[in-house]
């Protein structure tokens, strides 16, 4: 079931402002599309063939889209993404895709029908290969003035991973820590596909059955390219459900294998002041 | 939600300075608690401060390999395959016998197959006790049916028929029958039966056996009344039935009928006539007949009224008779009264429970009297489980009376079924016994997918070279599947009669598009059955504008003119991005006017070629269709107090 994302835009730089006459950024644009990421289990040869549609308020200006694929890659901590062109990633699937349209207008109140194709070649190698499918917001013809100016434009991604043929989905935990008030755990992607990553954090006291505390991990990616490590962390509990002293701190994660990977050693527990997470 | 929804997304969105109203919070699945030493499985580390890992099963109720909900697609559906479905199970009757037994129907390559058989084993060793078969052509022209067969001249046997439709009205069958002992005792006989249809309203029936006997019987109806006849003669053993009936209906639910009936077997003649009229009565259907036989001595007469109607929720039924028996044999006459009279009540307390109450009772003059009361209780606690039970009334605890029935549907496809009380053997001819006792019946259902048989629709999707096109959705009526890596396609089993075949634009690949040519196709038409559709591939125009500063004639860096207007035809317009370039994409092949709009870049813009005419081929892009454009240098005009 697509997930429908309802975007409210605040600013995209497009470029900068030097025309004699200046162009007001629109109001704020708020659209709707039933864009959930696209996960494929495919041989070569296979097609896929998928749609999205991109409403637009019957309150909003005529909009202008564009849709292309480009490669996606994202930093240790999650918290920076980058993008590059089709093929930087040796597991890109961006050249596979083709998107019709690729440039239309919406007019207020109307919907935008997608439809875009997965065409896994024929000669690929097995292995998890993905890549980022954007839909941007472009300048309108018809209000459009050459030269360099500001613009605000909305912009939305989804990924799309494909899996060609039998994969290893592999990860490693290579290290259980606090930091700054935080549970962390690091992992790496030792297989050939990226590997959806959350799970939980226990603390257990040396005499205790059941865990004083438990961390929920939320939900990341490790992906097996350009960076194959990855920190996961949420914050501590309370300092008084967890307060100093010395725990087994153990990570239980769960990778989308049958069963759970996890780690553990002990780790003196100091609660100091919170300087701030890793972020995600 | 999937993983990829909530992280991938919440990434690359939030790289892009976007703030992200995006999925909900990610959900945790609930994991067993881990303990250390049965799940650890590599050794401990002495150093409690070492890094120990380990590995911990997963509960099977947790899918966290699930990703994020597909985006949306049009859907395959095809035609249902033929189907096999019915059930083996086995019964045992304590103390008595054990059985096998096969049901089954549905379609086999397009034969329709009914099969029903029961093997049992106990005191006549393991036989063959009951069983049929019937396969019908899938044209309906044709049926053989096998094992236990009925005839109206050769009675019940055992062997094959074949039946065929020779015409629209005309239905002739071969058989050969042996004979179902105990049921007949007669030679094997190879009989001819025909069946006629003279107009709309008359039937007509004949059939001759290899020993001479034969049957010849007609039904007809005119108007308000029917009137049916029927002349059996059998030689071995020497019989003969003469039937003659009809009825007429007098109005709307009332029906007068009478019959009469002669046999002679072994010079013995027996006789037997019935008259009777129906009426509805308010909410009541009340029936009266009279009915007189003869046979070997024995006259009887008797009149009976019989009525039935729905009274609250209680359905009730009562059937009052009287009459005399006349015993004329060997110079004594004995005439005899008898009464005998049926009443049941049928009440449902609610969807799931029904009791059903039987009485019958039977006098006669010379004293004698029978009753007979049972309650019948049918429950249905709940779906999958029926009980019934079964006792006299009032004394509902009298064991020799009491039958209790359970059916309980099992997991994988199983039905149990225990039954306690007065209960039939298996096999015909054990010995009944009057003590209660259990059956046991289990049986396992069956649903199998069977060769189709009916006609296929199939062909290939090409582009216009001819080449095959993968993943493109073909619809035929309410059907849809995509092309294989060939660009082939084939809808099996389709139900007969015409139906539109096209190619789905929305299931097309994006760099195709449709014709929206629909066929139209009968999958019955043997020239209609392999059908090529066409798609276009698309292609695109691509190029840069830019400002020839330096006037070399081509682009440089820097040269690169972002925001210009670039139109194609008068319906489509695009913007250059940062580095000058534009495109025009989804495009089908043909002749196209590209035009630079020199006033979306500066008033004093010129360009020498402000449109390029181009012809785009189909499977070619158009690249590097650029715009060179020069600014007007504007004169200087100097001022007089210079």
């Amino acid at each position: 079931m697509p997930i429908s994302l309802s975007i409210r835009i605040l600013a995209g730089l497009l470029a900068m402002l030097a025309a004699p006459q200046s162009v007001a950024p629109p109001a704020g644009l708020t659209f709707n599309a039933t864009l959930g990421s696209i996960r494929l289990q495919a041989r070569p040869g296979d097609v896929y063939t998928r749609q999205f549609q991109l409403s637009i308020d019957a309150r909003q200006h005529r909009t202008h889209f564009k849709a292309h694929f480009e490669d996606w890659w994202r930093s240790e901590n999650g918290r920076e993404s980058f993008y590059a062109p089709p093929g930087t990633l040796h597991h890109s699937c961006a050249a596979w895709a083709t998107a019709n349209p690729v440039e239309s207008a919406v007019e207020p109140g109307d919907t935008m029908v997608v439809r875009f194709t997965i065409a896994v070649p024929r000669e690929v190698v097995t292995g998890g290969y993905w890549c980022a499918l954007t839909v941007d917001q472009v300048a309108d013809p018809e209000t459009a003035h050459a030269g360099v100016g500001v613009q605000f434009l909305a912009s939305i991604s989804t990924g799309i991973f494909v899996d060609v043929g039998a994969v290893t989905r592999a990860a490693d935990i290579t290290d259980v820590r606090v930091d700054a008030d935080r549970a962390v755990v690091s992992m790496r992607n030792v297989g050939d596909t990226p590997v959806p990553v959350d799970g939980r954090v226990e603390f257990l006291t040396r005499d205790g059955a059941a865990p004083a505390a438990t961390v929920t991990i939320p939900r990341g990616t490790l992906l097996p390219e350009r960076v194959t490590t990855g920190l996961f962390d949420a914050p501590l509990p309370a300092a008084d459900v967890l307060p100093d002293g010395r725990y087994l701190v153990r990570a239980v994660m769960d990778i989308g294998l049958d069963h759970y990977i996890g780690a553990e050693r002990e780790i003196a527990v100091t609660r100091e002041v919170s300087s701030g997470g890793l972020g995600r | 939600m999937g993983w990829a929804a909530s992280g991938i997304a919440v990434a690359i969105v939030t790289s892009r300075a976007i703030t992200p109203a995006l999925s909900p919070a990610p959900s945790t699945p609930q994991m067993p608690a881990a303990t250390i030493a049965d799940s650890a499985d590599e050794p401990a580390s002495s150093d409690p401060a070492a890094l120990r890992q380990f590995t911990l099963p997963k509960p099977k109720s947790i899918d966290a390999t699930a990703a994020a909900a597909p985006a949306p697609q049009v859907r395959t559906t095809l035609p249902p395959p033929d189907r096999l479905q019915g059930s083996i199970g086995v019964g045992y009757v304590q103390n008595a016998d054990w059985a096998t037994e096969l049901r089954a129907s549905g379609s086999f390559a397009g034969f329709h197959v009914d099969l029903h058989s029961l093997i049992t084993t106990g005191p006549a060793h393991t036989i063959f006790d009951q069983g049929t078969m019937s396969v019908t052509s899938p044209s309906s022209r044709w049926t053989v049916d096998a094992g236990d067969l009925f005839s109206p001249l050769a009675g019940v046997g055992r062997g094959a028929r074949v039946s065929w439709t020779a015409s629209r009205d005309r239905h002739p069958s071969l058989s050969i029958s042996m004979p179902h002992a105990p049921f007949e005792v007669r030679p094997t006989l190879i009989t001819y039966r025909d069946r006629w249809s003279v107009g709309a309203h008359t039937r007509l029936e004949g059939e001759i056996a290899s020993d001479g006997s034969h049957l010849l019987a007609a039904q007809t109806t005119i108007g308000r009344f029917s009137v049916d006849a029927s002349d059996r003669r059998r030689l071995t053993p020497r019989s003969r039935d003469l039937n003659v009936g009809g009825s007429v209906e007098l109005w709307h639910r009332a029906r007068a009928h009478a019959a009469l009936t002669q046999s002679w077997r072994g010079g013995e003649r027996s006789r037997w006539q019935i008259a009777g009229l129906q009426l509805p009565i308010g909410r009541f259907d009340v029936g009266i007949e009279h009915t007189l036989t003869s046979d070997d001595g024995v006259h009887s007469s008797a009149s009976a009224v019989t009525g039935s109607g729905l009274v609250g929720g209680t359905h009730l039924f009562h059937r009052q008779q009287w009459g005399t028996v006349d015993v004329d044999a060997n110079d004594v006459v004995l005439v005899q009264d008898m009464q005998q009279s049926q009443s049941m009540a049928t009440y449902a307390a609610g969807p799931r429970l029904r009791f059903t109450l039987q009485l019958a009772s039977q006098w006669t003059s010379s004293g004698q009297m029978t009753t007979w009361e049972e309650l019948q209780t049918s429950w249905q606690p709940r779906r999958g489980t029926a009980v019934t039970v079964t006792t006299a009334m009032p004394r509902i605890t009298a064991r020799d009376r009491l039958r209790v029935r359970l059916s309980q549907r099992l997991p994988w496809r199983l039905d149990a079924e225990v039954e306690y009380g007065r209960i039939a053997p298996y096999q015909v001819g054990t010995p009944w016994t009057d003590r209660p006792r259990t059956r046991v019946m289990l049986a396992c259902r069956f649903d199998l997918a069977t060769p189709p048989a009916r006609p296929a629709v199939r062909g290939v999707v090409v582009d216009h070279r001819g080449r095959p096109v993968a993943g493109a959705l073909v619809r035929l009526g309410p059907y849809a599947m995509s092309t294989g890596a060939d660009g082939r396609y084939a809808f099996r089993n389709v139900p007969p009669g015409d139906v539109d075949l096209s190619v789905d634009e929305r299931g097309l690949p994006a760099d195709y598009a449709s014709d929206d040519r629909r066929v139209r196709v009968n999958p019955a038409s043997k020239d209609r059955r392999d059908v090529v559709l066409h798609v276009a591939p698309l292609a695109t125009i691509t190029g840069r504008v830019f400002v020839d500063r330096d006037g070399n004639g081509r682009y440089d860096a820097g040269e690169e003119i972002a925001g210009a207007v670039v139109t194609l035809g008068d319906d489509r317009a695009t913007v250059t991005d940062g580095d000058g370039l534009y495109g025009f994409y989804n495009l089908r092949a043909g002749d196209y006017i590209v035009r630079i709009e020199l006033a979306s870049i500066d008033p004093d813009a010129e360009a020498a070629m402000v449109e390029q005419r181009v012809s785009l081929a189909a499977d070619h892009p158009m690249t590097g269709l650029d715009f060179r454009v020069t600014i007007r240098p504007r004169p200087i005009v100097w001022s007089d107090g210079r």
